[in-house]
């Protein structure tokens, strides 16, 4: 990241974000500026792009004609059978899409954990940015170490010892609330869901036919007990 | 990053085995007799094995050991990444089908005196043949006819039958969760006679959440619900964390929860939350003079879990 952008006072703390290298704190500065700062937003915008394209040239991510080779090879395939065939279609219209979405998809959750993990306001009508770019925060799915902050990680468990908190992260209850409002308790409401979820997964693991594979998602001993029965009830 | 490269083949696979799976339809009976060894040998056999857990952009490690012993089932879920955690089940019937399974096999009568079918709601196939953990798989698609839940590709193994490999997919195709033995070993020794915890933080899973074998549909206690996904079943009810009453739906792959809960003088709070490919709907319900907080949860999309949670109605109440 190399465009000049001195006149900016975050401008060194976006550089840094751009580098995986901002922390917490300027992230959350960051978040906080943009949604009032249409200059930085733009900038914010413009860096995400560059980044993205540099990405997008890396050999290993799928080549960008794919989609549309793709497209091309589905649309000489024979139309699929009477009755099969709209579901079907729908699921085939994606398939270009398929190996890029997998990977939008964590950073798109990750972007708005961002939102509901700090003090900045919670919820999808809240972030300044818009999807796209959000999901254009794609380069923090790359294991910046500046993401990894102890504020996201407050869970009892997770801090414990320094192991990489990727994986409790990912496993945070986000909450979009129906209405905007600062005044919700986040941290109780995560702890309800996570024991709602928990008890919903031996549920899942007896009546889905995957044996004790469903248990993998629950966040055992995540939740603080007292925190849980707390939960809600202010 | 790995996480784009490990999905994209296995993806390109789902997609391209499709037209060749659809003109094939007989193969939905083959599906539908793998998802029912899948399931008969999850309740059967003993073995220990390594798996990953990808989701989002984690991924984490677990060894499952699971026996069974004169009749019952003893399990135990071990996490092998972050703090020492496990989970722990027992005592559950090896010949206890829930109603998911009694859903797939199609042994459960629904109130029309229809019997529940699969395949009225997932598009089944088989999509050839894989390798997962250096064992032979047959590769079971399933792909959902409607948008009220998900779909899942998964690898059954083809000597045993266990289920090696399981991938979730959402409406647009991203794949939101995938589970894949790196390892397995079939009876064990079995060390483990006696199934007590060794990690500090550990779950004792309820073992059978709902009841075994259930031949026909029976309805939720206190509560109605105005709207149902096609093909979910009430296949239970319990009363959890002292005073919540859980209710269980299955349409014999996909799940989900209702939880309703005492909110009297509660802030209301409405709205739709995720964690990894569990989502969750949370709202309120009015019974006569009393609130109640209603949450739905489950591995289906927000937009099922919405509409369950906006139509439960108290038993009695006007509608």
């Amino acid at each position: 990241m190399t465009e000049p952008t001195h006149h900016h006072p975050l401008a060194e703390s976006l550089s840094a974000l751009m580098d995986d290298q901002a922390d917490e704190m300027e992230l959350q500065r960051l978040l906080k500026a943009s949604e009032s700062d249409a200059e930085l937003k733009a900038t914010w915008s413009r860096y995400q792009m560059a980044s993205a394209s540099l990405r997008r040239d890396l050999p290993a991510t799928a080549p960008s004609d794919f989609g549309a080779r793709l497209s091309a090879a589905l649309a000489d395939e024979p139309a699929l059978g009477a009755g099969r065939g709209s579901a079907l279609n729908r699921w085939w219209q994606n398939a270009g899409r398929v190996a890029v979405a997998a990977s939008v998809a964590a950073a798109v959750i990750f972007g708005v954990q961002q939102y509901g993990g700090g003090s900045a306001p919670v919820g999808g009508e809240a972030p300044a940015m818009a999807e796209s770019e959000r999901s254009e925060l794609r380069p923090s799915a790359s294991a910046p170490a500046g993401f990894q902050s102890p504020a996201l990680n407050a869970r009892p468990v997770s801090a414990q010892s320094g192991f990489d908190g990727r994986s409790q992260q990912a496993r945070q209850v986000i909450f979009e609330p129906r209405q905007a409002n600062d005044q919700i308790p986040i941290e109780q409401i995560r702890a309800y869901l996570n024991l709602l979820i928990d008890e919903h997964t031996d549920h899942a693991s007896f009546n889905s036919g995957q044996g004790m594979l469903p248990f993998a998602r629950a966040v055992v001993g995540e939740t603080d007990e007292a925190d849980a029965q707390e939960a809600l009830e202010d | 990053m790995i996480r784009v490269f490990s999905f994209t083949p296995l993806i390109l696979a789902w997609a391209l085995m499709l037209p060749q799976a659809v003109s094939a339809q007989p193969e939905t009976a083959e599906a539908k007799r793998w998802l029912g060894q899948m399931a008969q040998s999850n309740r059967e056999l003993s073995y220990q094995g390594l798996f990953t857990y990808e989701h989002g952009i984690a991924l984490e490690t677990f060894k499952l050991t699971r026996w069974v012993d004169q009749g019952a089932q003893y399990e135990r879920l071990e996490h092998l990444s972050g703090p020492e955690r496990e989970v722990l089940r027992q005592g559950l019937a090896a010949d206890c089908q829930s109603a998911g399974d009694q859903v797939r096999h199609g042994r459960l009568t629904l109130s029309d005196g229809q019997v529940a079918d699969l395949g009225e709601y997932y598009y089944l196939d088989m999509a050839g043949q894989e390798r997962v953990a250096g064992r032979s798989t047959r590769q079971v698609q399933i792909i959902p006819r409607d948008t009220y839940r998900y779909g899942y590709l998964l690898d059954v193994d083809e000597d045993t039958g266990l289920l090696l490999r399981s991938l979730l997919i959402d409406e647009q195709r991203r794949v939101l969760e995938r589970f894949q033995f790196v390892d397995i070993q079939l009876a064990p020794a079995q060390a483990e006679i006696r199934l007590e915890p060794r990690a500090q933080l550990f779950r004792q899973a309820n073992a059978h959440p709902s009841p075994c074998n259930p031949t026909a549909l029976t309805q939720p206690d206190g509560w109605h619900l105005d709207w149902l996904p096609p093909g979910f079943v009430f296949s239970g009810q319990q009363t959890v964390q002292d005073d919540t009453e859980m209710l269980m739906y299955t349409d014999g792959l996909s799940t989900f929860s209702v939880f309703l809960a005492p909110a009297d003088g509660d802030r209301a709070i409405e709205g739709r939350a995720q964690r990894g490919a569990t989502n969750a709907y949370m709202g309120q319900v009015a019974a006569g003079e009393r609130r109640f907080r209603v949450t739905v949860v489950g591995e289906v999309p927000v937009q099922t879990a919405e509409q369950v949670a906006n139509g439960i109605v108290a038993e009695g109440a006007q509608p």
